[in-house]
């Protein structure tokens, strides 16, 4: 066996261990890997092996000596040693039981370890040999969670979390047990003692957190709030909070109280998938470091208090406090306000006008015109405020730095009633729209600069289903959104409609409109739907023809807008009574507020990296202001935090550091990512939510087409766009499934290219197969989206689980691999409307469905499940590499010839792997890859047409499940999915 | 079992309710049998993590109903049901409440075999699974371990052992384990066991411990300590804690079941008059531990 054909690139996988240390170091355990950021800077100050396979699952250091370990492995190193020492994997040592976690005395001289038995192993630091054993009598049945408290030399407690629902205290020494505290109900999943040994808390399968007192054993509190298991606990702010992170992705702070009770303090959603399972928090810093399932490492301010510093509540008595002559009237309310630079200003329902700056509030005006009604339009960085009437009267006001008053100008409309006002900017050109209830009324649009100088009045014919919702300027185009989910597209110039959309989503509002990219020829839309849906749109100015080139759902309550900053997508809106702001391209929450829901007053503004959200709430004005992240959101990219069940790369050998994949994964979502195949790292695009069910397939069709299917017979083909620097993606097309409450999954397909006389590529030929073991193809059509049906068949009643098409002396064959391990072949080229000519598939004028009669070929290859197949096609033979559910790998021939078809089973390994093979790939040289679940990644040779094993690594990914491959220059570059994900390159 | 969900895609799990049985594993146990004949000549039985009781119910129906048993035969089969949880009786069986590491359980079990040993212990139990594969394993090992123990001081030579497993990646150590211990190690998939889940059964058969090796129930040995002297290749604690890999073996892999037999993978038409149709579950689930916080959840008392 030549060494080293399979070289890991780089891990990407969950992290369950992170620790803070020193000012400005994170480390934090990635599978086997360590690797320290600066989580000041972000940068990854070293990444190395610290277990041959074993998972790091905690962290203990004294000083600069460090305990790593994870199931029964650990490795005990200085931090020179980890940062200058090779192969430090060969340090690594072992014992004979799971270890639950480990801690340093208290002079640092031993380690303690604490085994799944409860017996704790004292370890030698200097020789790092065993020392002795402690337990207590009788307690020895296994835990799932446990932590020592080394309060001093002599007083060391052990915090036991057992499988049956109780948590003992221990004292070491002693060996004796302090306390059994019963009232959890299921198992402990983990248990922490306060530093100085006051309390301890500890969680379980019921979801809630219980806090005890140390000395007497009496509960003093449950706290409730996670809604799945709570992985980890802590203590911190000198034992007067306790943090925890969950399944449910939250990591929530909960308060301990005067009178010893446990109360719910924050909540930060951080995670995607499932689970958050690291965690650390410092003091020292005030920072709080979780590692996910997803991979992800995040970090966030835990100072008490510090969002309460952030948020401010004025009544209207607070605000109008500054002007004792200031008479509040019943009923008076604030009505509007709008943040500049200098401050915020209100307007009251009275027309009392406000500015808030430098903490103070000072009344600027009372105007009368705006008793009862007004609506605040404004510039944030040109200090400019509007306040229109019901009348159509705008009072337009610039101000200076200080918010002083330099301009102001009145403009009436001439309207019956105004019921909406928008204002938008292009350039240095502002834009005001007014609105009428009344049909006969057009929109009037006034365009004005820096001195409310009104360069141009425009009318518009106002969209069927009028009451404008947002608008936006770009160029000589006004683009408009309606209530109703439609768009109106207008000519600046002339107010003519150029274009008008309807149903850009379902139902519901257009929310907001931003023109993100622009240039004479074409425009980039952003447009936001209050269903939660988005789409991007590219407008060509010339034709006004929309393309739609990328949407998505973010089933996140109400969508309310979008930024475009440093090119990523910025989200807002409601969830129940929460706000929050969401950053959609890398799929995290940035910010949430508790204000009630969205039936009030509300902006947000964004200005110079922070966010500013304003909302009333019960007669009162919040200022809710959320200044940018001192240090990056997350330190690294993750994957899905699920399994990933397929893998598909790109095969454009022109970008190899720029390797366009994407994943389907069982959290019903599809990712699309770029890797860099030299250094392994990837970067997340967009996270697709248009599937209901875990994913099954996803392939590329061509470098701008994939399609992905799942259960509940989702089948859509996606279209990639790349005119931008951010690659978009669309649903473009879809299947309808066979029934209204489709059941079936759709558990593989291929396809061929279909050309036309002239050889040219028209569409593609696709075939689907089914849990009930039907068969399906259709005729694709690119330019219109549309399927038509070509065949139908059926295997016999059980799952079909792959499906391969090729094509061999001008005739189609169709392979399927099912449940029952056998692989049959149909000859479809006489059952199908497609020619073939040269060997490839060619379009005719009239497409017939046909239904497919008996395979001419089957044979039984694995006991059950071929898990999956790929094939290669040697001149008249159809070779088949196929892996089975039955530790099986196997390469079968279908000889065709004149007389038929000669069906063999050229190699088998029985036992290829220990567990189920889930993927395999055909590489270049009669090489196949293989994952299986056993975690070994392996390559075989059958050039002899014997199966050889040339190399086999073991992946850090667990669940393997998936994985694909692609030759570019001189190498081979795969990726391994599972719960994670990892690159390796593959020598020749 | 719940009321509806399952119902129209899983057949087995609908035919399980038509056929009485608590739980559609019982169909697991019978197409192990159709492979390996575990009832054969069988008349002291032991189910391990027993509850609800499906495989129990086979044993009960296999023992007493197939083989005919008469009261003419000098002594009748007896099958022993044990689970931490209450169960629900089930003709010709007893249940016990108990904790299978406990020495009181097994000289219950010898109580009421009197005095002899076992023909067959099977376990059907699978611990809560958190996601974190590497200790779900551990713990799925644990708990085949404490059945394990409980075996040996129990299961005559030659005797069969039958548990659930997942097809991890530390599967083929149990494997070897297993290998010192019996004759033979097969790992079974039944056709009713999905084939897109991991799960799988250890078949072990023809029982031969070492004859220098006394196993004994002690609730303060743990179950690396009970396996020593059993040379069964289990990593021993040693000074220098050297990391040492341990031998590892791929247990024969046979599916069961005959292929005429319905494909828990595959998606079935049920007639349209039947189709509608949910049954009753035949046995309710228990409470789950996270009854409360569900509660609490939906009187809006948990927000976010």
């Amino acid at each position: 066996m030549s060494q080293d054909t399979l070289v890991p690139i780089e891990h990407h996988g969950p992290s369950i261990a992170v620790k803070f240390w020193d000012d400005d170091l994170l480390f934090v355990g990635h599978g086997p890997i360590l690797k320290i950021y600066n989580y000041k800077t972000s940068e990854i100050v070293k990444t190395i092996r610290i277990f041959k396979k074993n998972k790091i699952h905690g962290i203990a250091f004294d000083r600069d000596t460090f305990l790593f370990y994870g199931a029964r492995s650990f490795n005990m190193l200085s931090f020179d040693q980890i940062m200058e020492q090779q192969n430090i994997v060969d340090n690594e040592q072992m014992i004979n039981d799971w270890i639950i976690t480990a801690e340093f005395s208290a002079n640092g001289l031993e380690a303690f370890i604490l085994t799944a038995h409860n017996v704790i192993l004292s370890i030698d630091s200097y020789s790092q040999t065993l020392q002795w054993e402690k337990s207590v009598y009788g307690e020895k049945s296994i835990l799932y969670s446990g932590s020592i408290r080394v309060v001093s030399k002599q007083d060391v407690y052990i915090n036991a979390g057992t499988v049956m629902g109780g948590v003992v205290i221990w004292n070491l020494y002693k060996e004796e047990i302090v306390h059994t505290l019963l009232g959890h109900e299921g198992s402990i999943f983990n248990v922490q003692m306060s530093p100085s040994a006051k309390y301890i808390v500890s969680c379980s399968d019921d979801r809630s957190i219980k806090l005890w007192d140390h000395k007497t054993g009496d509960l003093l509190s449950t706290a409730w709030g996670h809604t799945a298991r709570i992985w980890n606990l802590k203590f911190y702010d000198d034992e007067k909070s306790v943090i925890s992170v969950s399944e449910d992705l939250t990591s929530r702070t909960w308060n301990i109280t005067e009178n010893q009770e446990l109360l719910p303090y924050e909540t930060y959603q951080l995670h995607s998938g499932r689970h958050i399972w690291g965690l650390d928090v410092s003091d020292k810093v005030k920072l709080a470091a979780t590692g996910g399932n997803d991979g992800r490492i995040r970090l966030f301010s835990v100072k008490t208090g510090e969002t309460e510093s952030y948020r401010k509540t004025f009544t209207l008595e607070d605000i109008t406090n500054s002007a004792p002559d200031y008479i509040i009237k019943k009923n008076e309310i604030v009505k509007g306000f709008w943040k500049l630079k200098f401050g915020l200003v209100i307007i009251t329902s009275e027309g009392g006008i406000f500015i808030y700056k430098d903490q103070k509030w000072e009344l600027l005006r009372i105007e009368n015109k705006f008793n009862n009604f007004s609506l605040t339009n404004g510039f944030t960085d040109d200090n400019i405020i509007i306040f229109t009437n019901t009348k159509g009267d705008s009072l337009f006001l610039k101000f200076d730095e200080e918010g002083k008053i330099i301009n102001e100008k009145w403009i009436n409309t001439e309207v019956t009633k105004i019921v909406n006002a928008l204002s938008t900017k292009d350039g240095s050109n502002f834009y005001l729209m007014i609105e009428s209830p009344n049909k006969n009324e057009k929109l009037v649009v006034y365009e004005f600069d820096q001195n409310f100088e009104i360069s141009r009045t425009v009318f518009l014919e106002k969209g069927p289903t009028f009451v404008t919702t947002c608008f936006e300027v770009n160029g000589d185009f006004i683009f408009a959104g309606f209530r109703l989910s439609s768009l109106g597209i207008y000519s600046l110039s002339t107010g003519e409609e150029t274009k008008f959309i309807k149903k850009l989503s379902i139902s519901d509002t257009v929310t907001s409109i931003k023109s993100i990219k622009s240039d004479d020829k074409k425009t980039l839309l952003i447009i936001s739907n209050r269903d939660g849906y988005y789409v991007y749109i590219k407008f060509d100015k010339a034709t006004s023809e929309c393309e739609f080139i990328h949407s998505n759902n973010t089933r996140r309550g109400f969508l309310e807008g979008s930024y475009n900053i440093n090119d990523e997508l910025i989200l807002f809106g409601f969830k129940s009574s929460f706000f929050y702001i969401y950053n959609e391209s890398r799929d995290y929450e940035i910010a949430y507020e508790n204000c009630g829901g969205a039936h009030r007053q509300w902006k947000l503004f964004y200005s110079n990296e922070s966010y500013e959200f304003v909302y009333t709430r019960s007669g009162s004005l919040t200022i809710r202001e959320i200044p940018k992240a001192k240090f990056d959101y997350y330190l690294s990219e993750g994957t899905h935090g699920r399994e990933i069940r397929d893998i598909s790369i790109r095969n454009d050998s022109s970008k190899i550091d720029d390797l366009l994949y994407i994943t389907g994964a069982e959290d019903t979502t599809l990712k699309l990512s770029s890797l860099n195949s030299t250094n392994g790292q990837i970067k997340n695009h967009w996270t697709l939510r248009k599937h209901t069910s875990g994913l099954q397939k996803v392939k590329f069709l061509r470098n701008d087409l994939i399609a992905s299917s799942s259960a509940r017979e989702e089948f859509f083909i996606w279209k990639i766009d790349e005119s931008f620097n951010t690659p978009f993606i669309i649903p473009y097309a879809s299947l309808n499934p066979s029934s209204d409450n489709p059941d079936l999954r759709i558990m593989d397909f291929d396809h061929l290219e279909v050309y036309d006389e002239s050889g040219k590529l028209q569409g593609l030929f696709l075939v689907n197969v089914y849990s009930d073991s039907s068969i399906k193809g259709w005729y694709f059509d690119p330019e219109t989206g549309n399927f038509t049906q070509l065949i139908n068949g059926f295997y016999k009643t059980c799952c079909l689980f792959d499906v391969k098409l090729n094509i061999v002396d001008n005739n189609v064959y169709l392979l399927t691999g099912a449940t029952d391990g056998y692989l049959t072949l149909w000859d479809i080229t006489n059952e199908f409307s497609l020619k073939v000519q040269n060997n490839k598939l060619q379009m005719v004028t009239e497409l017939k469905s046909n239904k497919i009669s008996s395979p001419i070929s089957t044979i039984c290859v694995h006991q059950n499940g071929i898990k999956s197949f790929e094939t290669q096609l040697n001149n008249n033979e159809i070779l088949v590499a196929t892996g089975g559910d039955d530790n099986a790998l196997a390469i079968t021939s279908f000889k065709i010839n004149n007389s038929g078809v000669e069906a063999k089973i050229y190699s088998k390994i029985e036992d290829a792997a220990s567990s189920t093979i889930t993927s395999l790939n055909i590489l270049p040289n009669d090489r196949v890859l293989v994952a299986s679940v056993d975690q070994i990644f392996r390559i075989w040779s059958f050039k002899t047409g014997e199966l050889k094993l040339i190399d086999s690594k073991s992946t850090t990914i667990a669940d393997t499940g998936s994985l694909d491959s692609i030759s570019l220059e001189g190498k081979d570059i795969a990726l391994v999915g599972g719960v994670g994900l990892s690159a390796w390159e593959i020598k020749n | 079992m719940g009321k509806s969900s399952k119902d129209k895609r899983d057949l087995y799990y609908r035919k399980a309710k038509e056929e009485g049985w608590r739980a559609r594993s019982a169909f697991k146990l019978l197409q192990l049998n159709d492979q390996f004949q575990l009832f054969k000549g069988v008349r002291r039985v032991v189910d391990l993590c027993a509850a609800p009781g499906s495989w129990s119910q086979v044993l009960s129906r296999e023992l007493f109903e197939k083989n005919q048993y008469t009261a003419n035969d000098e002594i009748p089969p007896k099958i022993v049901a044990v689970d931490l949880q209450p169960m629900a009786p089930i003709d010709g069986v007893t249940t016990l409440q108990a904790d299978i590491t406990h020495p009181k359980t097994l000289s219950k079990i010898l109580e009421i075999f009197g005095g002899e040993p076992a023909d067959f212990v099977c376990s059907d139990g699978a611990p809560d699974v958190t996601g974190l594969h590497d200790l779900d394993e551990y713990i799925q090992a644990q708990l085949i371990l404490a059945a394990l123990q409980l075996t040996t001081c129990l299961l005559r030579p030659g005797g069969t052992f039958v548990a659930k497993i997942f097809r991890g990646r530390d599967i083929d150590l149990m494997y070897s384990q297993l290998g010192y211990l019996f004759e033979k190690v097969i790992c079974a998939k039944p056709r009713s066991s999905r084939g897109t889940s991991l799960e799988a059964f250890i078949v072990c058969l023809g029982y031969k411990p070492s004859s220098h090796w006394k196993p004994t129930l002690d609730p303060n040995v743990s179950t690396e300590d009970f396996f020593k002297g059993a040379n069964i290749g289990r990593y021993e604690l040693k000074d220098d804690l050297t990391y040492e890999e341990e031998k590892r073996n791929v247990a024969p892999f046979i599916a069961c079941g005959d292929l005429s037999s319905y494909d828990s993978d595959a998606t079935y038409t049920i007639e349209s008059n039947v189709d509608r149709i949910s049954l009753d579950p035949v046995q309710s689930p228990t409470a789950p531990p996270y009854k409360k916080a569900i509660e609490k959840k939906r009187n809006g008392e948990i927000k976010r």
